[in-house]
């Protein structure tokens, strides 16, 4: 009896622990209304809970989203909240260093966080019986991070952080300009929009783990965050979760709402600065309103008609005519001020010599200015018609309805409502917002934000000498600021549990993961169709393929490679019955979109649209696909843009290293060569209508379908498709890879480039979805398959070279590839290719063991609950059945392979597929800079003996 | 005679050559880094009658000064400290004289009035206004305005050197200064050419109620609305001014335009709450101040207010309750669960304001009332007015 009652006593005790969260409002569904039913809780240290049911699959989103970002650092410590979203997967009181990443990978999940202006949002994405690890993996990190900061891991984020700066700003083409310049010009000095969210270096470098102490203290609380899970679960469950996990997390200091001045310019204001670019940029921003500013729905319209698509008239004036291969608008808003931007990249002037570059460059900027604002007046005078505003409010609608079909979508929707609104939404709401907006609205918005007012103008200068290099100039380096007061007196108190948290959840019981169920047809003239119910949102996807490509092209045929592509761009023109700009106006009537699109291997064209609008769609679609207009103005216009974006790519870093991968490994062939300016220049519109007719043909075509209609239904629709006669397409023998008898390594100069782009690996194996290509995969995870790869935790983690690098095999039905590819700190080149080098041949000779095999086998095994959520994914699952004629349950086979695969089979695919003698490297790069790293390294004792041996050759496409 | 004219025909085209060959000199001086010679021939340069108006002369003067101030040796620099305005002014003097329209298709030239300009222009804003050297400032912004006939590249304008920003800077000088004068002359003209820059409204309202000129400023506020309708420190001090004036309409109607701009602002709701209170509309008062509330939860003085509007709803439901016959059962009745309605919605909100500051009399006696009316004696101890010491 005593026993009895102490036990009901601390089952009693046990239900009142853990401090009870309060229901605050259940968004209930609704008949007439797209509403993503949720429920909105509140426990008393201030965390806001949402929670969105949706049994439709197996899986789960954990979010938090943290209301901080680049918003409340100050001047001379730009940087610091991306810096810290780093830090936060540096693992935990109780969870180890990289161990968050690795525990999400095994459970099959994926996660990742991101740092904006005003927010920085951690997610993670798992098998539903996850649920509870995955909310002691948040709540550990919100209450038990400052437990386990290290230096050692401090300074391995500042070098992360860094190098992610080098790689995905200082040396992408234009980065610079949208995340920097453009800011310095726009926003007043001080205000927390004009430094770069990324930061300036010299402010990375000043951090310290005080600065990073200070900040988790005084922003990252439950007071200050929102909890959302969204997907496979039971509130009830979750909430007794919640409650347990982070119900005694301590708040943080009080947030309040940061206000700032509305942004005005009363007069344009110019700014430019040199980048590594083709074409001349001409930027222009207006500032304008925050989010929910009773006028930004009007301005996003506004965007839309003055900017978007075919019948804007940036594109009459600029593209069109062809002085520029895009010029665009669009209007975005943050929650401090909003940003109407115009951009125009024009076609270079021609210049005689080096020397009066960048006058001409100036002239032409400044020539583009003037039409750039003598297009605004235009625009004034007709271009705010009924008409374009009902395209712009279908548009909205369409993305709208079509974006929320995934468990993060609608966990991010209902956080993005909580942290802006403080209250709920629903999808139609946010609609009607937008179909409330009428054309004296548009010209009122126009009138106060655009006309008459002024604007922050970036003029971007391409680099000529190949000498200068992309510069990142923080505008107050040198100077000294005050101490900040929000971080005054803080101080760590650590949070006491009532609970062991250090024991982790155990996943519950793993739920079926079913495949999509799906129809079949052939139609007579060879077409295939699969196709797959989704009524989740109310769109349809449909997904041509053609098999093809330029693999149709023999040898005499390749002076002209490029045709397939460039047939596509024309395919995406006037048809026969309408002009570009008639057709485009149909489809945004609709809010409908058709794409066109070529490769190597094959045509796509990508159909998306509401399901209401199926039918007028699937009209259109016939009159591209089957009428289309190969007009010889369209065809120059085509050709032009085509021949300037390969030009453009010559910019890129990364395009250029794959392009001349695949050179390095398949010569002068079809799969080695790339549509060039000279290839181009040599295709005439006869050759684009010879392409068409010989091989856009339904006996080689595959049509996917996801979308809430039936196989009856769609058939009914599709008879155009029954109609379309068939040709006989026959593919060119696929070309053999040059023959590797020893590794080869290659470099394309660029000098002075902040980051080097290493891209290394070898011919290999065809795509089979069950044989030795699938498990490669399995051995390949471990090496370079994801985050706690062998590879990604020394060159990342370790040693700090890089912000990420992997590995893989690729494969179709022609050919395949092993590749490892990354970008690298420049002054670690040679440091990377030792340590890449090195990983691949202990994988070579000691294989995978076991530990790494079990990690393997979860992970690979749980992912299977997240390939099917999403209409794309489905679409790809049926794709890859279509092209390759697989059975239903190949997946399944897959599986089995993998739960029965044994270390031994494991390391014979190593054995036979990891070849340190034929790998041929590539590096972009300074050549100087790394043949004097290379040339140290080959005298050094501990690394001579792997890079002795290298030696860079020049490689170029012809 | 003829010998006079000759010697001073000769005098005089000696005298011409001297200053030709003082701008050779120039010329001579600059190849060869000798700055303060260069300067010296330079300033010789400028004043001779037969040179003043040489576009030439012009043209090396503003290459010599911009070889000084663009020097990165400070001793170079120091030759003279006026290079800036010097270079400009060299330049726009080159252009203004050039009838022939030759200096105008010279790349040099074009290139250095805009070096020199841009120079200029930076030493006003980072160097003379920092330090309060207005005087300076002000004299290189009309050098610069004398530039701008001669943009013909742009590079002027690229450099954001333009009529309005140097109207505007010039205006900022003058305010700063405390030239009320002109400020208010630079004002007027900028509002007259819709200048966008809210400064300039909120500066002469400033100044203004500086001056005690209630309806100047209440003039100048009203223009920048019509420009600026989200200002709200225009916005907020005009209703500060209503308030002084006790002008109580006129405010509600602007307190209600200012919340459509500004809806999350509680102190707008806050003072709107009260004004409707204080002019008996009471249903108005109490959202208003649940507005506040929602946006403000530990906004004392509102939970004190909307505490006592519930009190004194309770408190009159309570006098018409002792105001009954004693027959009026069912009256009584009615008015008794009113009374508790309101107490018990007024505690909640009064004890929020008692907890922000408990040496507000105020607060204690009204809680105290209230419980000892609902029967909560416990509860009403809590607030018991301690009797004052005598």
């Amino acid at each position: 009896m005593k026993k009895l009652l102490l036990s009901a006593l601390s089952l009693m005790l046990g239900l009142g622990a853990y401090a009870q969260a309060t229901l605050i409002e259940k968004v209930q569904a609704q008949a007439d209304k797209v509403v993503i039913p949720y429920e909105r809780w509140k426990l008393p240290n201030g965390l806001t809970i949402l929670l969105h049911e949706d049994h439709s699959d197996p899986i789960v989103n954990v979010m938090v989203t943290y209301k901080v970002g680049s918003n409340r650092e100050s001047l001379g410590k730009s940087g610091f909240a991306h810096f810290f979203e780093h830090m936060m997967f540096q693992g935990s009181k109780h969870v180890g260093d990289e161990e968050h990443f690795k525990m999400v990978s095994a459970a099959g999940g994926n996660m990742n966080g991101f740092t904006e202006r005003d927010r920085t949002v951690y997610f993670e994405t798992l098998p539903s019986n996850y649920l509870e690890m995955g909310l002691w993996l948040e709540a550990d990190r919100m209450g038990f991070l400052l437990d386990s900061l290290t230096t050692k891991k401090f300074e391995n984020q500042r070098d992360a952080v860094k190098n992610e700066k080098s790689q995905n700003v200082e040396n992408q083409p234009y980065a610079m300009a949208y995340v920097e310049e453009i800011n310095k010009a726009l926003y007043p000095a001080g205000h927390p929009y004009s430094w770069p969210v990324i930061g300036y270096v010299d402010d990375l470098n000043r951090a310290n783990l005080e600065d990073v102490k200070n900040f988790f203290l005084r922003w990252y609380g439950p007071n200050n965050a929102i909890l959302t899970i969204s997907g496979d679960f039971k509130p009830e469950d979750a909430l007794k979760m919640i409650e347990k996990y982070f119900g005694d997390i301590k708040p943080c200091p009080e947030v309040k709402k940061l206000r700032t001045p509305p942004v005005i310019i009363p007069s344009d204001k110019y700014t430019a600065y040199n980048d590594k670019t083709y074409f001349p940029l001409n930027l222009r921003v207006y500032p304008t309103v925050p989010q929910y500013h009773r006028d930004e729905a009007a301005l996003d319209l506004l965007g839309l008609m003055m900017g978007n698509g075919n019948n804007s008239v940036f594109y009459k004036n600029f593209v069109k005519t062809k002085e520029a291969v895009q010029a665009n608008a669009y209007h975005n808003s943050d929650e401090l001020s909003g940003e109407f931007t115009i951009q125009v990249f024009a076609y270079p002037p021609d210049i005689a010599s080096p020397s009066e570059a960048y006058a001409a460059y100036e002239k032409m900027l400044t020539d583009v200015d003037t039409k750039v604002k003598a297009s605004i007046d235009e625009f004034a005078g007709s271009g705010i018609t009924d008409e374009a505003l009902l395209r712009a409010k279908s548009q909205v609608e369409s993305y709208a309805l079509g974006e929320l079909t995934t468990v993060f979508a609608k966990g991010a929707a209902v956080s993005e409502w909580e942290r802006l609104l403080g209250k709920s939404s629903s999808v139609s709401e946010e609609i009607e917002r937008y179909n409330r907006v009428t054309k004296e609205d548009i010209t009122r918005v126009f009138n106060k934000y655009i006309k008459g007012t002024g604007a922050a103008v970036l003029n971007t200068y391409p680099i000529t000498n190949p000498k200068d290099s992309v510069k990142s100039v923080n505008p107050y380096a040198g100077a000294t600021f005050p101490a900040n007061p929000e971080y005054a007196n803080l101080k760590y108190t650590p949070n006491a549990d009532k609970f062991d948290r250090s024991a982790r959840p155990k996943p519950g019981e793993a739920k079926q993961v079913q495949v999509p169920e799906y129809y079949s047809t052939a139609l007579p003239n060879g077409l295939k169709m699969l196709g797959t119910r989704y009524n989740e949102a109310p769109i349809v996807t449909l997904v041509l393929e053609m098999e093809g490509g330029s693999l149709v092209l023999g040898p005499d045929k390749l002076k002209k490679l490029g045709v397939a592509e460039l047939t596509a761009y024309m395919m995406n023109e006037g048809t026969k019955n309408y002009s570009t700009e008639q057709i485009s106006a149909e489809l945004e009537k609709l809010g409908s979109s058709i794409d066109f699109s070529a490769s190597k291997t094959s045509t796509s064209i990508r159909v998306q649209c509401l399901r209401k609008n199926l039918d007028a769609t699937l009209k259109l679609l016939e009159e591209k696909l089957l009428n289309p207009g190969f007009k010889e103005e369209d065809f120059k216009l085509a050709k032009k843009q085509y021949k300037g974006s390969i030009k453009d790519e010559e910019t890129s870093a990364n395009t250029m290293a794959n392009k001349l991968f695949n050179f390095s490994i398949y010569g002068n062939s079809v799969l080695g060569l790339e549509p060039s300016m000279k290839s181009v220049d040599n295709i005439e519109l006869s050759d684009i209508k010879e392409y068409y007719n010989n091989y856009y043909s339904p006996s080689v075509c595959n049509v996917v379908v996801v979308g809430d209609v039936s196989e009856a239904e769609l058939l009914a629709k599709v008879e155009f498709l029954k109609k379309w006669p068939a040709k006989e397409v026959k593919l060119q023998p696929i070309p053999e890879p040059l023959p590797v008898t020893e590794p080869k390594f290659f470099i394309y100069n660029k000098s002075f480039a902040p980051s080097s782009v290493i891209q290394m690996g070898y011919a290999s194996i065809k795509f089979d979805a069950t044989g030795d290509y699938y498990k490669n995969r399995i051995a390949n995870f471990v090496f370079g398959g994801n985050f706690n790869s062998r590879l990604n935790l020394n060159l990342r983690e370790d040693k700090g070279y890089t912000y990420g690098i992997r590995s893989s095999f690729y494969g179709d039905k022609y050919s395949g590839s092993f590749e490892i590819s990354s970008s690298v700190k420049r002054k670690a080149t040679a440091a990377s290719l030792y340590e890449i080098m090195k990983e691949f041949k202990r994988y070579e000779t000691e294989g995978i063991n076991d530990a790494e095999l079990a990690f393997t086998k979860n992970s690979l095994l749980n992912q299977e609950a997240l390939r099917y959520e999403s209409p794309f994914q489905k679409a790809g699952f049926l794709s890859t059945i279509v092209r390759y004629n697989l059975e239903k349950n190949y997946t399944a086979q897959q599986n089995e392979i993998l739960k029965n695969i044994t270390k031994d089979e494991v390391n014979q695919q190593v054995k036979k597929y990891f070849d340190s003698n034929k790998i041929t490297t590539l590096v972009v790069g300074d050549k100087f800079m790394i043949d004097a790293q290379l040339e140290k390294a080959a005298k050094d004792e501990k690394t001579k003996d792997v890079l002795n041996k290298v030696k860079l050759k020049k490689i170029a496409l012809d | 005679m003829k010998k006079v004219s000759l010697l001073i025909l000769l005098s005089i085209s000696l005298g011409a050559f001297a200053q030709n060959f003082q701008v050779q000199n120039m010329i001579n001086y600059l190849r060869n880094k000798e700055y303060d010679k260069a300067k010296a021939a330079a300033d010789a340069a400028a004043v001779h009658e037969s040179t003043m108006k040489s576009s030439k002369m012009w043209m090396n003067r503003g290459m010599v000064y911009k070889a000084i101030f663009s020097d990165t040796s400070a001793k170079v620099r120091a030759v003279d400290n006026e290079a800036e305005e010097k270079a400009a002014d060299a330049y726009i003097n080159c252009l203004r004289y050039d009838k022939e329209n030759i200096y105008k298709e010279e790349d040099n030239v074009k290139a250095g009035l805009v070096a020199s300009c841009g120079a200029l222009k930076n030493k006003c804003q980072n160097f003379y206004k920092p330090n309060k050297n207005w005087d300076a400032a002000l004299n290189g912004y009309t050098i610069l305005e004398g530039a701008l006939p001669y943009d013909y590249t742009q590079g002027l304008k690229r450099k954001n050197i333009t009529k309005e920003y140097l109207l505007f800077d010039k205006y900022d000088v003058y305010y700063r200064s405390g030239n009320q004068a002109k400020a208010r002359e630079f004002a007027d003209i900028l509002i007259g050419m819709n200048y966008r820059e809210p400064r300039i409204y909120v500066d002469m309202m400033n100044m203004a109620l500086q001056n005690k000129d209630t309806a100047t400023a209440l003039a100048y506020i009203e223009k920048g609305k019509v420009m600026f309708e989200d200002n709200m420190t225009l916005i907020g001090t005009e209703i500060d001014i209503y308030i002084a004036q006790k002008k109580t309409d006129v405010l509600i109607a602007k307190l209600n335009a200012a919340i459509e701009i500004s809806p999350d602002n509680e102190n707008l709701h806050a003072v709107l709450g009260q004004l409707y209170y204080k002019t008996g509309k009471t249903a108005e008062a109490e959202k208003e101040f649940l507005k506040a509330l929602e946006l403000k939860p530990e906004f004392e003085a509102i939970n004190y207010n909307l505490g006592a509007l519930y009190f004194n709803q309770a408190a009159e439901y309570n006098k018409k309750l002792n105001d009954l016959p004693p027959n009026q059962t069912s009256k009584a009745k009615e008015y008794e669960e009113k009374v508790k309605e309101y107490f018990n919605k007024a505690i909640p909100y009064l004890e929020k304001a008692y907890d922000a500051n408990q040496n507000e009399k105020a607060y204690s006696q009204r809680l105290y009332q209230a419980y000892m009316r609902l029967g909560e004696v416990e509860k009403a101890k809590k607030y018991k007015p301690t009797p004052s010491k005598q």
